[in-house]
């Protein structure tokens, strides 16, 4: 029936097609496509004869989007998703998918809305699609599979969360005192009742901004994770109010331009009408506020940033529209899941979260989520990650004459309260990243020669006077990558990337009532190195070809398991129109 | 420079909201660290006159919090009292003693001991190794009076047998319906109350009525929610014809100074199911309900529990008839107010 029905869609929509060239702008076609080829092989145990070493699959899809605009202030998009599988024939494993439906348009010139899927964001501590772990700094040529499921899944560049609902903006202007009042206000559902135990849960809060001028503004986000009362059975209803104010003001002085900018506020969590088994009712109220600020100075002549930036986060900082991870913790992943003679579970590795789906949220849900120390024990949970204070530094420069560009950050944080003890964990985290563009430092050479050099060192430390207090978790991250230019739209791509981690740490375990019941002692002893290469040939700028090829190893001795690692070829081919 | 300063104040005022303090989740150091005697068990008053108010209560400390166990045990009594709690400090808090015991028999005019065990985990060499029950201190103090007792008394047996009281002794063999002093779960005597009837089921009863104590009715408060009938009882071992008691207790809601049989109140309770060993029952007033033959039925009276017009108690010895000797022993008879009686 759903073949069917999208089949007359998409009858409809080429019907439609043709009678829109005769009125340009009304109605018009884009969309992405998109082959993926690969041929991976496992590399366990020599003596492995139980599982499969080699696998290959792949896709090939088309995300159509019919855009329509019936008149100058509407506009209504819609995008079918067909996709087979590699194996697929005759429509066989071949899926159709409504992959968006919105509408937007503009009310009296001055009120804008959109209704069905929308991207939403507000700040860092309110709502917010923090990017996982790995994801930052990471050469291109492993992050084609991120890339692909980044698009599949709607993370978009600017860490917005795809929603389903209502959103409207607006703003007031004024002639004395103030510029502007900018206005934005959304609602979506998160959960659908299913009209017996679990009822409808929404998410919904807004901003408002007050321009004074180019120099001054401040504003107020409010947003409100809750459930609805009435739409089933069950009388406990959750709710996580966050309110906050943010400001930023700047001024500039001869080369120097300074900019100070900021948010604080507080949240609540909390269950109306929860009982534990023996009756009593627990409202399981958590709250806190926190502090955020950055103080910025350009030098233009150097073309040199700095920024300066303090948080406190308190413990019971709940914000679930913020501290949402994109990656769900899992100890076992999608693809060989299971190796060597004995079928042991395939402990997870930086493969999996660079190339695993499965591995990705697609919906805000509620509470602190499991994270993976190894490869984030500071910021797990983003900026909004409670229980931390302190100072973060970061030096930019780009060269005048684009040769190169580099990046400093230091930030150095504790907790605001122990984990089980007094004695708080010491932060300390040291990155360092450096593009180097050859050919412009060579006069006579035109062709791309584009070096990246990058370092990260992350370490997590408590020190106290038992033993059993004493942990020490660092992590360590170098990457270098080059990409060469060959001859005209044809690139040669080489990477190397490796991930130290060691070390433990005790990680809090949380009830369902979000209070910390037990820890689990974390160890590691990780190492993982990935290196690649390969080729893309660039038709235009929305056409790419690209030949990959890719080794992987992993190990960690803590665990008792082999190592393993993987190879992989992947021919992907990307197309937007 | 203005609206920087309204920042500072913003950021003050957020800064200067107070968290708690403290650490989030379970203690590491209970877990896992050393343990250390900070300072040894102390006793606050090692010479307790109870009667004269008097209290003692237990001073420790710990290197971390340690799931511990105070043992006070009589020296003639052998009564027991248990003061268990988990914290790092043993003080007034936690170990208030007024002289009652855990398990039966109370306390006598004695001296006792008094153990202090805890239980902990070590990390020794990444290795969790569990110490229960570790004896770690020894001492002793004296009681010159035994705790007082709060409520109506209708029977300690310690001075005979009350002629006011009605006791009716059915004619059959062995019958034993006199005070013993052996091991008494309170004081020194207590009432044997025993016999094999082999024609029905009722071997004897005592009755205590109000005029034993100076009025028609007990002086009890009108609540039957506050009231509370506590009595010991006890099966010895071996029998083979188990003892049910049963209470009775007669209203005489017409104020007339007399209890009249289909026209007032009688609320009544069987105890079955006696163990061997002294055990306190306690029962609130307002649970009672009347009985026929063992079977609830409607109350004859005004339907009201009224424990201020109770005027008579009794205690019917019954066991199965032809079964055999059956035997319950019985002592403390007492009526306490807002809560059952803590021996």
């Amino acid at each position: 029936m759903t073949k069917k029905i999208t089949v007359i869609a998409l009858l409809f929509i080429l019907s439609v097609s043709s009678y829109a060239q005769e009125n340009t702008k009304k109605f018009w076609l884009s969309g992405l496509s998109r082959g993926v080829y690969s041929l991976d092989e496992l590399k366990g145990e020599e003596t492995d004869t139980t599982s499969a070493s080699k696998a290959e699959y792949g896709h090939t899809l088309v995300d159509l989007s019919a855009n329509i605009r019936p008149n100058e202030h509407t506009y209504i998009r819609t995008t079918i998703r067909v996709r087979n599988d590699y194996g697929g024939f005759w429509g066989s494993g071949t899926t159709f998918d409504l992959r968006e439906l919105y509408l937007r348009g503009l009310i009296a010139n001055s009120v804008r809305y959109q209704v069905g899927d929308m991207d939403y964001k507000l700040s860092p501590f309110t709502f917010y699609n923090n990017n996982e772990d790995l994801y930052e700094n990471t050469l291109g040529i492993f992050n084609m599979y991120s890339e692909m499921m980044h698009y599949d899944y709607f993370f978009k560049g600017n860490n917005t969360w795809r929603q389903q609902g209502l959103a409207t903006d607006f703003s007031l202007s004024f002639k004395k005192g103030i510029e502007e009042l900018q206005f934005n206000l959304f609602t979506s559902r998160i959960n659908p009742s299913n009209f017996s135990t679990v009822s409808d849960r929404v998410f919904f809060g807004g901003n408002l901004t007050m321009v004074q001028s180019d120099q001054f503004s401040a504003g107020l986000n409010y947003i409100n994770l809750t459930d609805v009362a009435g739409t089933s059975n069950n009388l406990n209803y959750f709710k996580n109010p966050v309110l906050t104010g943010t400001y930023k003001a700047n001024a500039i002085q001869g080369d120097f331009k300074f900019q100070l900018d900021g948010e604080s506020g507080f949240s609540k969590s909390f269950t109306e009408n929860n009982e534990d088994p023996d009756n009593v009712v627990k409202e399981n109220l958590v709250e806190d506020y926190f502090n955020y600020s950055t103080f910025t100075t350009d030098y233009a002549p150097l073309n040199l940033k700095f920024t300066i930036a303090y948080r406190n986060v308190g413990q019971g900082f709940r914000s679930a529209g913020a501290q949402m991870r994109r990656l769900k913790f899992a100890t076992q992943g999608f693809m060989f899941n299971r190796y060597t003679n004995e079928q042991i579970v395939r402990p997870i590795g930086m493969w999996d979260i660079h190339n695993d789906p499965t591995l990705y949220n697609s919906q805000i849900q509620v509470g602190l989520a499991e994270f993976y120390p190894q490869y984030n024990n500071i910021d797990p949970y983003g900026l909004a990650t409670p229980n931390r204070k302190g100072l973060d530094f970061d030096l930019i420069h780009i060269d005048e004459q684009n040769r190169y560009s580099f990046s400093l950050q230091y930030g150095m944080l504790s907790e605001i309260v122990g984990l089980g003890v007094d004695d708080l964990k010491k932060f300390n985290t040291l990155s360092a990243n450096l593009d180097l563009n050859i050919e412009n430092m060579l006069p006579i050479y035109d062709k791309q020669i584009l070096i990246q050099l990058g370092y990260t060192n992350d370490q997590t430390k408590r020190t106290g006077d038992q033993d059993f207090i004493q942990t020490e978790l660092n992590t360590q991250r170098i990457y270098a990558g080059i990409t060469l230019e060959l001859t005209d739209k044809l690139y040669y791509l080489a990477g190397y990337e490796s991930i130290k981690a060691s070390g433990d740490d005790y990680l809090a375990n949380r009830d369902r009532n979000d209070v910390i019941d037990d820890f689990t002692l974390f160890e590691t002893e990780l190492s993982e190195k990935i290196i690649g290469m390969g080729l893309r040939y660039e038709f235009d700028d929305k056409n790419n070809l690209q030949i990959l090829w890719q080794d992987y190893n992993w190990s960690n001795s803590v665990l008792g398991t082999e190592d393993y690692g993987f190879d992989r070829l992947s021919v992907i081919y990307i197309m937007k129109f | 420079m203005k609206r920087l300063l309204y920042i500072l104040i913003l950021g003050v005022v957020f800064s200067s909201c107070e968290r708690e303090e403290g650490f989030e989740g379970p203690s590491l150091i209970d877990q896992f660290g050393d343990f250390n005697i900070v300072d040894s068990l102390q006793i606050s008053n090692a010479n307790i006159d109870f009667a004269d108010g008097e209290t003692s209560f237990f001073m420790a400390e710990f290197s971390k919090s340690v799931n511990w166990e105070i043992k006070i045990t009589g020296g003639i009594s052998g009564a027991v009292k248990i003061i268990s709690g988990s914290s790092r400090i043993i003080d007034e808090e936690n170990t208030s003693w007024d002289g009652s015991t855990t398990n039966l028999p109370m306390f006598k005019i004695e001296d006792c001991s008094v153990d202090l065990t805890v239980s902990y985990n070590i990390n020794a060499s990444d290795t969790i190794i569990s110490v229960a029950d570790s004896l770690i201190s020894v001492a002793s103090l004296s009681l010159t009076t035994t705790k007082v007792n709060n409520g109506l008394l209708l029977a300690d047996f310690e001075t005979g047998l009350d002629p006011n009281w009605n006791i009716f002794i059915q004619s059959g063999g062995n019958m034993s319906f006199n005070l013993v002093s052996n091991n008494s779960p309170q004081g020194n005597s207590y009432y044997d109350m025993g016999g094999n009837v082999d024609w029905d089921w009722l071997i004897g009863l005592t009755d205590f009525p109000a005029e034993a104590y100076g009025s028609s009715t007990f002086d009890l408060s009108d609540n039957g929610d506050k009231v509370y009938f506590n009595v010991m009882l006890n099966m010895p071992e071996g029998l083979d014809n188990p003892p049910i008691v049963l209470f009775q207790f007669r209203e005489d809601d017409n104020s007339n100074g007399v209890f009249e049989e289909g026209l007032e109140d009688m609320y009544a309770i069987e105890i079955r199911d006696l163990a061997p060993g002294w055990r306190l029952v306690s029962l609130k007033y307002s649970d009672l309900t009347s009985l026929n033959n063992g079977a609830p039925t409607d109350p004859e009276g005004n339907g009201i529990h009224n424990p201020d017009l109770l005027n008579k108690v009794s205690v019917l010895m019954l066991a199965q008839q032809g079964g055999g000797y059956s035997q319950t022993l019985m002592d403390y008879v007492i009526f306490t107010e807002d809560q059952p009686f803590n021996p």
